[in-house]
């Protein structure tokens, strides 16, 4: 029995390839996790909220689901170009209903957006069962998975495998799951969060007792910078849980935080592999054995972010200020990717990203307006975050210094600078314009340099 | 001060999400609000220092019921012993409501207010069939009831039915109070029939898997008679003169409009006291003719005339949101 995590993010909309590839170990058993792309999400949740309009969003989703069907032979072409169609006016219908009680209804848009990410497995299993492999198709909700909501802060939602019978009954053959479309505890439709459906494959892993989660990419494997900026980026091998953590959220999409870290708690490996050979190990995560030679193996960026300086110095000696100040932000449903307070404690600085930066003004703003604790807020917009991750770093002497000095040496300024207390990462913030010399620099100088 | 939840589904959860948002609100106003106990049907999970909710809901769906909790819990201990020992300050009573009458939720009521408990509903059933014992019995312990997310959850109708009726007097009040029903009615304008409509507002949620009591109009029926209530008591829902939508033909809705008027179910308290609930030609463009899930109301006051209120009907979070006023308001009112 294999496991696969299929998200059309990493793999493209090319999947003819990938499927015949997939078929030539489908003997064993086979469970597909596949997950639609954002964008396509994006447009139908846009459109329900009538932000676009429909026929733009209607356009987006047959052009993706049509990109999808390429390939499929022209027998069983027509009727998931039928299935298609009927897709397309169920959601088409449900927008009108929408309208009609006034905008998205809270269960009216996980109906939808499950319609999509269905339409999206139904259209992977027309492709298996057209190369000659029997192949079904069930939501994660059939599949027995459940999202749990938590009522104490942080709000947090996670999926939970309820009902594990029924993904040993489906799994002895192959089988594709519609990822992120489930149920909630009243068997009301609810659509996963981004990232959830690779937390379904881990947990649908645990439960056949499948050692490793292969997750095929279009470049394959995870690499110590993003190839686009710079051509001697190069693949790494290994990777342990927390280093893949680090990267995940530093937007090193494989699979969400979520799904790394209940990976290391369940002892399931995520095999990084291409979508050329999807079953050959490009990056493994899992426990490392040994510290390897590399201190730091990848240098990320996070692009258009902002800094956002909250200073008074009424601050200073204060008990609870960094929580308010944070809580806040929070309250706004803005995610802080970045915390630096100096020791004096008349200052905080706050990362976030540049659309969310007028919602977090707001939410200081109105939130101490009675109060003086805050005398001044200061902004820097077009910012990057930059962060060098490895496991090595920690209790090793001299990386950080290593690190600056390639950054000064390349002429850049840091900003800000925050290294966590694991020592796997130190992030830093430099201007947009600079980011990619300051990667450049970090790889060349402290990665390849080893 | 000690809060014991009576009911753990949507509305209760939603309120306990709520209540972690408002602490600091309730903080202000001098009070620490503790959750100090939770009752659902299979029994109680009960903590002098808090519940913890955040396991209680893995808990619910794996074992059944709250009391299967490892902070303590009592299988089969049921509400009204829950009370005798959790001894609240304020009970906040979400259990489902009943058809036909009062069901369980009066004797929580009830046991509640005799332990010197505030009492907070959102059950509608108590209010439509048993008001003046409730009253009567809080008036007796010196205790409050609040119940205003039985009408309208999120919209204010009886806080602004007890502001309008001071220095003045209610003659009529009239009310599109149902979303569910509101929602087919609108659908059902464009020629769907009612079942097609039925059929796409439970797809989107809007309609319950069971929606008897929103299409029999049972449910506007319970809240018009929590409307007369208010107003005089003395009203039981059974009094009211009740039809649903359900033998609405799409092509009555088509004459309708075609002489400018569209078909709502409209709840009525005449200015004879009698009570009404069925489907009513409003005219197009007046103020009750709503689309889709939006309620109003209109009350037509003595000295005021008619006074409108018109909103988004009600969800767990609106609901949950009118318990908190509630508690709010009988804060005020202790400090009084």
């Amino acid at each position: 029995m294999r496991i696969v995590n299929i998200n059309l993010e990493n793999t493209g909309l090319e999947l003819r390839g990938l499927c015949e590839k997939l078929a030539e170990k489908a003997s064993g058993g086979l469970v597909i996790i596949v997950e639609p792309r954002e964008e396509i999400l994006k447009a139908l949740t846009e459109a329900a909220a009538s932000r676009v309009s429909e026929e733009e969003a209607l356009a987006k989703l047959a052009g993706e689901l049509n990109s999808l069907a390429k390939g499929i032979p022209e027998d069983l072409r027509k009727s998931v170009e039928a299935e298609i169609v009927e897709s397309l006016n169920k959601i088409i219908e449900y927008l009108h209903a929408e309208k009609k009680a006034g905008g998205a209804t809270p269960r009216g848009l996980p109906v939808m957006l499950n319609l999509l990410g269905n339409t999206v497995a139904r259209v992977f299993s027309s492709h298996l069962n057209a190369i000659g492999v029997d192949t079904k198709w069930v939501t994660a909700g059939q599949a027995g998975f459940m999202l749990i909501e938590d009522y104490e802060p942080p709000w947090s939602h996670h999926v939970s495998l309820v009902k594990p019978d029924r993904l040993k009954n489906v799994s002895k053959e192959v089988l594709v799951v519609s990822g992120r479309s489930c149920v909630d505890h009243e068997g009301s439709e609810a659509f996963l969060k981004k990232g959830m459906g690779s937390v379904v494959a881990i947990l649908a892993a645990s439960e056949l007792r499948v050692d490793e989660v292969y997750v095929p990419k279009a470049n394959g494997g995870i690499y110590t910078a993003d190839p686009w900026i710079t051509d001697k980026a190069r693949t790494i091998p290994s990777l342990s849980y927390s280093e893949a953590l680090e990267l995940s959220r530093l937007g090193e999409w494989v699979m969400s935080p979520q799904a790394v870290e209940l990976a290391e708690e369940l002892g399931v490996r995520i095999i990084v592999s291409s979508i050329q050979e999807p079953f050959k190990e490009c990056t493994t995560i899992g426990f490392e054995k040994a510290v390897e030679k590399q201190i730091v193996k990848a240098v990320a960026m996070i692009p258009d972010m902002s800094i956002l300086t909250v200073e008074g110095a009424a601050m200073a000696g204060t008990p609870g200020v960094a929580s308010a100040i944070l809580g806040e932000v929070a309250k706004r449903g803005v995610s802080i990717s970045m915390i630096s307070q100096d020791a004096s404690e008349i200052g905080i600085t706050l990362l976030v990203k540049d659309r969310d930066l007028d919602m977090a003004l707001k939410g200081l703003r109105e939130g101490f307006s009675r109060q003086r604790l805050i005398k001044r807020i200061r902004i820097q917009r077009g910012v990057a975050v930059i962060s060098a991750v490895g496991e090595g770093m920690r209790g090793t002497k001299g990386v950080a210094a290593r690190i600056f000095s390639a950054v000064a040496e390349a002429g850049v300024n840091v900003l800000a600078i925050a290294q966590g207390s694991s020592e796997t990462s130190i992030s830093f913030v430099v201007l947009m314009e600079d980011a990619e010399k300051a990667v450049k620099a970090v790889h060349e100088k402290v990665i390849l340099s080893v | 001060m000690r809060i014991l939840l009576i009911g753990f589904g949507n509305v209760g959860r939603a309120f306990l999400q709520l209540m972690e948002e408002e602490r600091r609100r309730f903080r202000r106003l001098g009070a620490e609000p503790r959750i100090v106990g939770i009752v659902d049907r299979g029994g109680a999970t009960l903590s002098e220092n808090g519940v913890k909710v955040s396991s209680l809901l893995t808990t619910k769906l794996e074992k059944g019921s709250v009391a299967y909790s490892e902070q303590g819990g009592f299988p089969s201990m049921d509400a009204a012993e829950a009370i005798g020992i959790a001894q609240p300050n304020v009970t906040v009573e979400v259990t489902p409501t009943s058809r036909g009458g009062s069901g369980p939720a009066l004797r929580h009521i009830l046991k509640a207010l005799e332990h010197g408990s505030h009492v907070v509903s959102a059950n509608k059933a108590p209010f439509a069939y048993d008001y003046d014992l409730i009253m009567r019995t809080a008036l007796s312990h010196g205790r409050i009831v609040k119940y205003s997310a039985t009408v309208g959850g999120g919209l204010p109708v009886l806080k602004t039915l007890r502001t309008l009726m001071i220095g003045d007097v209610v003659e009529s009040i009239r009310g599109v109070l149902n979303a569910t029903s509101n929602y087919i009615l609108t659908l059902m304008e464009e020629g769907r029939s009612y079942d097609e409509a039925l059929r796409l507002a439970r797809e989107i949620g809007i309609a319950e898997a069971d929606p008897t009591m929103d299409v029999s109009g049972m449910d506007t029926a319970y809240k018009i008679t929590i409307i007369a209530n208010t107003i005089e008591g003395g009203h039981r829902a059974d009094e009211v003169e009740l039809k649903g939508i359900e033998e609405v033909k799409p092509n009555d809705l088509l004459e309708a409009a075609l002489n400018g008027y569209s078909i709502r179910l409209v709840g009525e308290f005449t200015e004879q006291g009698r009570l009404r609930v069925g489907p009513s030609k409003l005219k197009k463009g007046s103020m009750l003719d709503v689309n889709g899930t939006l309620n109003a109301v209109e009350f037509r006051m003595k000295r005021a005339g008619p006074v409108y209120l018109l909103g988004r009907g009600a969800g767990p979070f609106e609901t949950a949101a009118a318990i908190i006023r509630d508690i709010f308001e009988i804060l005020e009112e202790e400090k009084r």
